[in-house]
């Protein structure tokens, strides 16, 4: 069978990874899918002890001599299933004692597997047809990607050196969470230009998670060349999964430096604070929490600046989530499984919200519009509520 | 020699033949990695203080989990000495500082022994709701029975050791000589090869992925930020 190779996705300080874990366990502690399955045969260390079984059975010493192994198909697919579960939120790898890159790591294994045909698992497999049809992943129309949210009063420059991308989820999920992005850029006063409804096509995250590459090139090339048409110079994203993409790999995926630096919104919101750029009418007098990102914090190391914000948006302490920063803990949004395990999806969900309310918290502030749509998808049967607003939401309602 | 001689000569050389083997076959899977990962590769070198540092006080462990770090730390800092102490037997003559460590070897012994049993108890015992691999059981039992049986033979029952000596330089040099008949010994060396059949990779692994880390999280602060 063409394909054997179990290591082909894998790079070759991946493999050194999977041979490094020493299979203690402590990365248990801090995965947001044990919390609410408490099944270790789908825990970090079992995904790389099964995973280098299969390696080992394929291209190890024995099958070099005496030809490689079947691997049980029961066990492929228990494996896959394992691996598609996992939220691939990272915590795993930053708590890990020998220091493994697990947020890498696990979509990798998932390439692995889509390229055996075994994932990925459910809504997901219908992606890629999705982007290729209407540029997103949620299958619909490109033509309603801004209509919805974006205020009539926003001024959009043909050509700028100033770019906002809003990505898929913020569009057609957290649309409250986009419709801050632009009113506060908007606010700041310095022009910035959009790509087209029909030309702002899916980053590549979704499917990059999902393990389905293959039309990744393709995407990110479409993207980085309708930019430099529109003369820009600086892309500002609030989606920190686009944006961890955008960083990571669009480079490698464009083959060379992107003529254009990608930013993260709130470097940007900033930076205009601190030029007085933004004022604030008056500020709030609640106690707010903010989670975040995984892909942000410990993706992207965006820690400080939603923090900077928000101390000047309340006049009282930002509260802290006992995992915060690097540390912070997946609210269930992450690695493109909240559509396909959904009931682990909405318990990983209210668990950031029961601990939001523990914590006196007047308002959960959110900076992804993964976490945004899960979160409030979440909380519409629990028991326990909590106001939910996105960072860039809660600024533009205090511009002064 | 005796038949047995030769046999337990011959499993020495299959296990150090299953060790160099395994270890090979382990880089050459390293080196068939992708070349082409889709990674933006920032290649920078290793902060190497920090590293040293790292590897040395197992600092990602003690991040983790304190109580496991006394006794991983405890083991791998006494096993250290303990075989700083075994150096005795495969070199002639015995360096000044190999022949100053032997009493800390003795020690380390005793140390040892303890972080075994406490890692042991702490894995069955506190962890055994969480997460304890099966993998990791048996090589800690089998630490365990090789600790218990050197201490022994230093306690208890005393080997002749320069018939350890002979045997052992016997096999490092390739010329075979009888293996002492003491059962304490006997458990202790035959263990001790079986170990060396088994022994983890992340020996290997780790110390790699530590630097990687490192490299990581120093740079996770140029992605997004100015350097």
């Amino acid at each position: 069978m063409k394909g054997d190779r179990f290591s082909e996705a894998l790079s070759a300080r991946q493999l050194i990874e999977l041979d490094a874990c020493t299979r203690c366990g402590e990365c248990l502690k801090y995965c947001p899918i044990q919390d609410v399955t408490g099944r270790p045969s789908i825990s970090p260390p079992e995904k790389i002890r099964v995973f280098r079984e299969f390696i080992r059975a394929t291209e190890g010493l024995k099958a070099i001599f005496l030809g490689s192994k079947q691997i049980d198909p029961v066990l492929l697919e228990d494996f896959t299933r394992a691996v598609f579960e996992c939220t691939t939120c990272g915590a795993c790898g930053e708590r890990c004692s020998v220091g493994i890159f697990t947020q890498r790591l696990w979509p990798m294994m998932r390439k692995e597997m889509v390229k055996r045909g075994i994932g990925p698992i459910g809504e997901q497999a219908k992606m890629p047809e999705s982007v290729k049809q209407h540029g997103n992943p949620y299958n619909l129309p490109a033509s309603e990607r801004f209509r919805i949210w974006m205020p009539t009063s926003i001024s959009i420059a043909e050509r700028s050196h100033l770019a906002y991308y809003a990505g898929c989820t913020g569009a057609y999920s957290a649309q409250p969470m986009v419709r801050g992005d632009v009113l506060v850029l908007s606010a700041i006063g310095e022009p910035f230009t959009m790509l087209s409804a029909e030309q702002e096509v899916c980053c590549g995250f979704p499917l990059f998670i999902s393990g389905q590459h293959d039309l990744l090139e393709g995407l990110v090339k479409r993207l980085v060349e309708a930019y430099v048409d529109r003369g820009v110079k600086q892309l500002l994203c609030s989606c920190p999964c686009c944006t961890n993409i955008m960083t990571r790999d669009w480079p490698a995926l464009y083959g060379k430096p992107l003529p254009f630096k990608v930013r993260h919104i709130t470097q940007f919101v900033v930076e205009a604070i601190e030029k007085g750029r933004v004022k604030i009418s008056k500020p709030l007098g609640e106690r707010l929490i903010y989670h975040d990102p995984c892909y942000l914090s410990r993706g992207v190391g965006i820690i400080e600046e939603p923090r900077y914000i928000l101390s000047r948006l309340t006049d009282k302490r930002l509260i802290e989530f006992e995992r915060h920063g690097r540390q912070s803990h997946c609210c269930g949004a992450g690695g493109a499984a909240r559509k396909v395990f959904k009931k682990n999806a909405y318990a990983m969900a209210r668990n950031t919200i029961d601990e939001a309310i523990k914590k006196g918290a007047d308002r959960l502030i959110l900076n992804c519009p993964a976490c945004y749509a899960l979160l409030n998808e979440a909380q519409l049967d629990n028991p326990n509520r909590i106001v939910i607003t996105d960072l860039m939401e809660l600024l533009a309602s205090l511009l002064g | 020699m005796k038949p047995h001689d030769y046999i337990i000569c011959l499993v020495s050389y299959v296990s150090l033949c299953v060790f160099i083997i395994r270890t090979l076959s382990m880089c050459m899977i390293w080196l068939r990695g992708s070349r082409k990962s889709p990674e933006l590769s920032l290649i920078t070198p290793v902060p190497l203080v920090r590293y040293v540092a790292e590897v040395l006080t197992l600092l990602r462990l003690l991040k983790a989990n304190g109580c496991i770090w006394v006794g991983e730390w405890l083991f791998h800092a006494s096993l250290l000495f303990i075989f700083m102490r075994h150096l005795r037997y495969v070199l002639a003559p015995i360096p000044e500082t190999v022949f100053n460590l032997q009493s800390f070897g003795i020690f380390a012994g005793y140390v040892n022994l303890f972080a075994i049993s406490y890692l042991l108890l702490s894995r069955l015992v506190i962890m055994r709701k969480t997460y304890t691999a099966p993998y990791n059981l048996f090589l800690l039992t089998m630490l365990a029975i090789i600790t218990t049986t050197g201490v022994l033979m230093k306690l208890q029952h005393s080997v002749d050791t320069l018939q350890v000596k002979f045997f052992v330089l016997g096999l490092v040099t390739f010329d075979p000589q009888p293996v002492p008949l003491d059962p304490l010994f006997l458990v202790h060396f035959v263990t001790f090869l079986l170990l060396l059949c088994l022994l983890p990779s992340h020996i290997f692994a780790a110390p790699l992925t530590i630097a990687d880390a490192i490299k990581r999280e120093r740079d996770l602060r140029g992605v997004l930020h100015e350097r």
